[in-house]
């Protein structure tokens, strides 16, 4: 009877804390949502790896981001091959050092396209607070803050996602980290560095065939 | 004996009219606008294809968060709340959305048709790219999706589909999923607007448009679904069954509105001009006429459109005048019997050439116009019959004084040159009226007789607004006794028509025939050492972007189609629901849709392609208003042209004299000129209910010209002056009425009433008496002489 009396003690005790729990993911997110709302631009520098069984070793990427709002996106990558993805809108310019062509698609035309992008810009936008809707969000750490992002049911992500989980710089101004678990068993980390935030973008870095 | 003959008369005119209204209820109404329209085959296949195909049975829920408090989440979570409250019998299906997860896997298990889908000129672009070029830049796209943060999306699409072979058909699926034009996007697999504020339900209901006691059941339950909703939620419901209960609520309302307006108007003229409770009478005669009318028109025809019985009031309007006559006949004349003897030749002749003009519409191919001829002509052979045989049995007994001056003296100062003076004005108006005559205009936009309530309008504009879609697609119609032969004539269009917007179903599926023969196709091609060499390609570049050796099995895998499916695919929900709206099931076949934009240019252009193609049609609302303007205007000139005859020959041989029929003309002249004028002055286009109206005004003003050269030319001391002023008050007081209608028919009907009326009958009493004096007058001097 006594433990009874001490497992709805210990209950009753824990229950205000899931309650609090609950409540600081959204305090969280409006926070970080409050400080990356006045991002107008942003260029970083990363370092991708990619872990997938459809290749035969670990692929690491080295590249630049641009982003301006409200619809300009850039994805440069020097290594291991150059390649070029601009967004404007609706359109999508595309290059690579192997086809030396420029390819012109656009999104609507594309549903493939279409998801892949969207994902992209959902993880590299920093704002989490509409992704309650579509994730299950936990805390996983303050300092640095760290999130953990789990696919609900009957969403696009769910049959394809494990999980995601972000890690944010100490400033909490943008990101750190971005780990990509598949179910499949395949990942993708991404690593910022060199982020700048707010200063302006060289007209070449929305240009999708490099100079030169 | 008279005062039991008056019993008699009173307990049973008091029988029937209690009989009829009773009878009112069981008569079932109709308030199918196809019933107004001209029988032209085009423009009935067009009706019964919209009416049949269910495209407008649909009812569409749109649901708003009203609070920037909450989110798309607690919108998604009302769908789920009011789909699951929404249950047959009304309700026999509701499509919030498609499940994405479920959409992409379904997308995924789809490409294994691919193969029996691609043409031969799909096949030749395959095959140049299986080069060492072709493969090297495919993998170079592949490399780099499967490089982005997203990639695990497309993993599965590239390992089966190396070359982006079946991509195109993604591509079509979403292009044939937007072909009717809303701005949907999908969120959690729920149709969600642009700025995930709103949701999106359409539900499929047995209950069809044209079923005003169905669609009030249906719109009830849906608002008392709705009710359940948060209170952050606020719906609106976009369905064609509100249009019909709106319309009919309005007509109801009209109806009850223009008649209390005319019995109130009609009991006030008579007891004021004639200060004599038995004029009420008068009022009584087409009242009983009206009400037995409807009940036998509706044992004869089944049943009765409201727009029909809301001419009610006109045809009251007109029957009443066969009263008056006889009344004001009995109550001036020399003795009951002798005034009423005096005047059932002109009665008779007014009552057979209004009869006339009504039986014109018989002649007409609108099915409407026959109901309300058949309508309005017992409502006339009625009140004819009680006027003559039984009011002046009811008129006696009664020692009448004289009526006040202004209604019993004739002007006696009539001069040659009051005459000119009033023909001269008469001439300058009829001459202004053909001038403004000539900007008339025919608007045959069916969409303005729809009388629907403001709100509902307002309700789908926000609608389209949020969810786009207001430009409704043209539609190309291929029927077929079967699937198979159906979709064959389908491919064989869309192979002409690939070119233009044209969102055909063969984008996405083909007959059996083609199938097989795409499907030996493409083993043949693989077969022919293009499998191998695509192998070695892919080995060889593939290394180049570390792609494992199993990379691309799954293509390989399914590379060759062993067997081919001969219906449809099955358990794939997003085919399924592209196959309802492309696809639909008659008793005697199929019919297969393709939707293009309803414009000029395509119009053209799938016409003719049509037109070498049995078996298939164009469904346009452009067209069909162009078409049904050319069958109205037409009709109308059929009709008029039959009205102008009976009418002629009718007077002619009733008056046995041309004079005096192109004088008994002259009201209907200035009548119909003067609706033709008056209309566009006023901002108004002339419409199809319009038409009716003036060929009323026909029957009408003829009636004034007959009584009027009656009077001129034997001088008849029965009040028939004051008779035909009344008879015109009457009719524009009934006619008036409808012009505090809130439905557009019923409005349309009653403007062209008063004015066609009102010039007529002014003509009559002025025009005809000083034409007769200056021509038939002088030439009966001149003969004297």
């Amino acid at each position: 009877m006594n433990k009874i009396i001490i497992l709805i003690a210990l209950y009753m005790s824990l229950f205000p804390l899931n309650v609090y729990a609950e409540q600081r993911v959204e305090d969280v997110l409006i926070r970080l949502e409050e400080k990356m709302s006045d991002i107008k631009t942003l260029q970083t520098g990363f370092v991708q790896e990619k872990n997938l069984a459809i290749f035969d070793r670990k692929i690491i990427l080295k590249g630049r981001i641009f982003l301006e709002k409200p619809d300009l996106f850039a994805w440069h990558t020097e290594e291991p091959t150059r390649y070029s993805m601009i967004i404007r809108g609706d359109i999508i310019l595309q290059w690579d050092e192997d086809i030396d062509q420029v390819q012109k698609v656009s999104m609507k035309d594309n549903p493939a396209f279409q998801t892949v992008v969207g994902q992209m810009r959902k993880w590299l936008s920093g704002i989490y607070m509409s992704l309650l809707e579509e994730y299950n969000v936990t805390v996983l750490g303050q300092k640095p803050v760290s999130l953990k992002f789990i696919p609900r049911e009957n969403t696009m992500a769910y049959n394809i996602i494990s999980y995601v989980r972000i890690v944010f710089r100490e400033d909490e101004r943008y990101l750190c980290e971005i780990y990509i678990k598949e179910k499949g068993g395949d990942s993708t980390l991404l690593r910022f560095n060199d982020t700048m935030l707010n200063t302006p973008i060289n007209d070449a870095a929305w240009e999708v065939k490099p100079r030169g | 004996m008279a005062d039991k003959r008056k019993r008699i008369i009173s307990v049973l005119a008091a029988g029937i009219i209690l009989i009829s209204a009773i009878g009112l209820r069981s008569i079932s109404f109709d308030n199918n606008i196809e019933l107004m329209l001209p029988a032209n085959p085009e423009i009935l296949r067009s009706m019964r294809f919209l009416r049949e195909s269910n495209l407008s049975d649909k009812v569409i829920l749109s649901l708003r968060l009203k609070s920037p408090e909450y989110i798309t989440h607690d919108l998604i979570q009302a769908v789920d709340q009011l789909e699951n409250s929404l249950k047959p019998p009304l309700i026999t299906d509701v499509i919030s959305g498609v499940s994405k997860a479920d959409l992409m896997q379904e997308m995924h298990s789809f490409m294994r048709y691919v193969p029996q889908l691609l043409s031969e000129q799909e096949l030749s672009k395959i095959a140049k790219q299986i080069t060492s070029e072709g493969v090297k830049t495919s993998l170079s796209r592949d490399y780099q999706q499967l490089l982005t943060p997203g990639s695990g999306f497309v993993t599965p699409f590239i390992r089966s589909d190396p070359l982006g072979i079946k991509i195109g058909f993604l591509s079509n699926i979403q292009k044939l999923s937007s072909s009717l034009g809303y701005k949907v996007q999908i969120k959690d697999g729920y149709f969600i607007s642009q700025d995930g504020r709103n949701a999106m339900l359409i539900l499929k209901t047995p209950v069809r448009l044209t079923d005003g006691f169905g669609s009030k059941n249906l719109i009830e339950y849906l608002h008392k679904q709705l009710e359940s909703l948060p209170e952050f939620i606020s719906a609106d419901i976009i369905a064609g069954h509100i249009h019909t209960i709106s319309n009919e609520d309005v007509m109801k309302k009209d109806i009850r509105l223009t008649l209390t307006i005319v019995s109130v108007a009609f009991l006030l003229l008579f007891l004021f001009v004639f200060r004599d409770i038995r004029a009420v009478l008068i009022f009584i005669i087409p009242l009983i006429s009206v009400l037995v009318s409807i009940n036998l028109s509706a044992i004869i025809l089944g049943k009765l459109s409201y727009f029909i019985i809301g001419m009610g009031a006109v045809v009251a309007g007109i029957a009443v005048d066969y009263g008056i006559h006889v009344y004001l006949a009995v109550r001036t004349g020399d003795g009951r019997a002798d005034a009423v003897k005096k005047i059932i030749k002109p009665v008779i002749i007014a009552a057979l050439t209004t009869i006339s003009v009504f039986t014109a519409f018989f002649f007409s191919s609108v099915q409407g116009y026959h109901q309300l001829a058949l309508f309005s002509i017992i409502s006339i052979i009625l009140c004819l019959v009680c006027a003559l045989f039984i009011l002046p049995h009811l008129l006696t007994g009664k020692s009448y004084k004289n009526l006040p001056v202004m209604f019993r003296k004739t002007s006696s100062l009539h001069s040659q040159t009051s005459d000119r003076i009033c023909i001269a004005c008469w001439g300058a108006i009829i001459i202004a009226a053909i001038v403004l005559s000539r900007q008339v205009e025919f608007n045959s936009d069916i969409s303005q007789l729809d009388g629907s309530k403001q709100d509902v309008i307002q309700t789908e504009q926000e609608f389209h607004n949020v969810w786009g879609g207001a430009d409704k697609p043209a539609i190309l119609v291929v029927s077929g006794k079967n699937l198979e032969e159906t979709l064959q004539r389908n491919e064989r269009i869309y192979a002409e028509a690939v070119n233009m917007e044209f969102t055909s179903f063969s984008k996405l599926w083909l007959s059996n025939q083609t199938r097989t023969a795409n499907s030996a196709r493409w083993n043949k091609f693989w077969k022919q050492g293009r499998e191998l060499k695509l192998r070695e390609l892919l080995q060889e570049h593939g290394q180049d972007y570390h792609f494992s050796n199993d990379a691309f099995s799954p293509f390989f895998k399914h590379l060759y189609t062993d067997e081919v499916i001969e219906n449809m695919p099955e358990g794939l929900t997003f085919f399924n629901r592209l196959k309802e709206r492309f696809i639909l099931k008659k008793a005697d076949g199929y019919q297969v849709l393709s939707f293009f934009p309803d414009k000029d240019q395509y119009i053209k252009a799938l016409s003719a392609i049509s037109s070498r193609y049995p078996k298939t049609f164009l469904v346009s609302v452009n067209t069909f208003s162009r078409m049904l303007s050319q069958s109205v205007s037409s009709e109308v000139i059929f009709l008029s042209g039959i009205t102008a005859l009976l009418i002629l020959a009718l007077t002619c041989l009733l008056l046995r004299n041309i004079r005096l029929t192109l004088l008994a003309l002259i009201p209907v002249i200035t009548g119909i000129l003067l609706i033709l004028g008056i209309m566009p002055a006023i901002g108004l286009s002339l419409n199809a209910p319009c038409v009716i109206a003036g060929i009323i005004v026909i029957g009408l003003c003829i009636d004034y010209g007959i009584f009027m050269v009656y009077t001129c030319r034997y001088n008849l001391k029965t009040g028939t002056r004051m008779a035909v002023s009344l008879s015109a008050l009457t009719t524009i007081i009934g006619a008036g009425a409808l012009l505090f209608a809130m439905h557009p028919v019923l409005f349309s009907i009653g403007i062209t009433l008063v004015i066609g009326v009102t010039g007529g009958y002014i003509s009559a009493l002025l025009v005809i008496p000083s034409l007769h004096r200056l021509t038939v007058k002088k030439a009966q001097s001149g003969k004297g002489t």
